[in-house]
């Protein structure tokens, strides 16, 4: 039986679960970015400029071919995608309990997620 | 003016940042604002980088506060999920709205208008005695869509009983056309409108907080992402440091007074307020 503290737990564990998926590739990418690069002087002219142009396929294709940055974006993505993932948990618990109300604005705020993350890119 | 960044080294800038990102973590999970409060300042005026750069990573660590607290806030018992919803879903029509209205609005005026709202906000902040408050019953709003709720308090759960519902509506959806308009977090709001409608127990103000910038740091994310703010090599530490900070935050706050977060929130609002008088003056919105 669904109960709003079973919701609050399984959210939790989720939460972690992905949180720890989306750290896990940011240090290792991290390490393997400082590795390489860690002693080069820090390029600001990089930092301080405009362009870095980047799309969710590029981010899994520079992921797969295992390049730090490509690493340490995919990480970034998961850290994005847990914020989709809680409120989609929300409106599945809501609905499987018949809370109409909660159903609908948790619906709604996860179409809205869905459509700014896909109409944008 | 040397730009003494020039002289650093990639691993000393990666280790500076983490720790100033550490810091940033464990102010926002204290005040439930998130942890770009303290990142974009540093990004910007020390390291001098593009604002934009700083936007985005600020971002991150948002999501990452947001994230990193969540799980032990809610296995603690404080936030709020049900009230975190109702008005993220207030917050999402407002910046709808407010998207909508940036062509008819001066930003200049707009952000006079928030950095007063801030100030007045620290005030009211400060000067709430949530303990000699009693409320026994809630408003009908809130028994409809079973918003009450209760939060540890010493050893045992305490309930509470949430008051004005319309008037926090109507602040969330102000706080999303403000970010809509500005493209500024809108975390002071989030937190104002439970703490002084609802009338919640602060705690459970910041915690639920928490729950939602992360949503509506997402909502942003794919335009951030698509116009290549999100710089990988500078969100690394960011992201790191401000999860370890976060997590140690969500450890201090259940053992800290509310009065002493109520400080540090009206502080933090009152810089921000500052901050933003400073680019409307300027002219650097």
């Amino acid at each position: 039986m669904y109960s709003p503290e079973k919701m609050q737990k399984t959210l939790g564990i989720m939460l972690l679960i992905g949180i720890s998926i989306a750290l896990g590739l940011v240090i290792v990418g991290g390490i393997f970015y400082l590795i390489h690069y860690g002693s080069d002087p820090l390029q600001m002219e990089l930092l301080q400029a405009e362009a870095y142009q980047l799309s969710i396929k590029k981010i899994c294709y520079s992921a797969f071919t295992l390049s730090p940055t490509g690493i340490i974006e995919l990480g970034l993505l998961i850290l994005v995608m847990t914020q989709l993932l809680r409120v989609a948990i929300l409106a599945w618990f809501y609905f499987v309990m018949r809370d109409r109300w909660f159903t609908f604005f948790s619906g709604f705020i996860l179409i809205m997620l869905i459509y700014s993350l896909i109409w944008r890119n | 003016m040397i730009n003494w960044e020039h002289f650093l080294t990639i691993i000393t800038f990666s280790v500076l940042l983490l720790f100033f990102s550490f810091l940033a973590g464990l102010v926002g999970a204290l005040t439930g604002l998130g942890g770009g409060v303290v990142v974009i300042p540093v990004l910007v005026l020390l390291f001098h980088i593009n604002i934009h750069f700083a936007m985005g990573a600020s971002l991150i660590s948002v999501m990452a506060t947001s994230s990193g607290t969540a799980a032990a806030y809610l296995r603690e018992g404080y936030t709020n999920l049900r009230i975190g919803i109702f008005l993220e879903t207030a917050a999402v029509i407002g910046a709808l709205i407010g998207a909508l209205m940036t062509a008819m609005l001066s930003k200049t005026l707009l952000a006079i208008l928030f950095s007063l709202v801030l100030f007045f906000s620290a005030y009211l902040t400060v000067k709430r005695k949530e303990e000699h408050e009693e409320y026994p019953t809630s408003h009908p709003w809130a028994i409809k869509l079973n918003l009450n709720g209760t939060y540890p308090l010493g050893k045992k759960l305490t309930a509470y009983y949430v008051q004005h519902v319309p008037y926090a509506m109507v602040i969330m959806g102000l706080a999303g056309v403000f970010s809509g308009l500005l493209g500024i977090g809108s975390g002071a709001l989030k937190v104002l409108a439970m703490d002084q409608a609802l009338r919640l127990p602060y705690k459970v103000a910041t915690t639920t907080s928490n729950f939602m910038i992360g949503i509506t740091a997402a909502v942003s994310a794919g335009i951030y992402f698509s116009h290549g703010y999100i710089n990988p090599t500078l969100t690394f530490p960011v992201m790191i440091g401000v999860i370890a900070g976060s997590f140690c935050g969500a450890k201090i706050l259940t053992r800290m007074h509310h009065r002493t977060l109520r400080l540090i929130f009206s502080i933090v609002i009152c810089l921000i307020g500052l901050q933003m008088l400073y680019k409307a003056i300027t002219g650097t919105l």
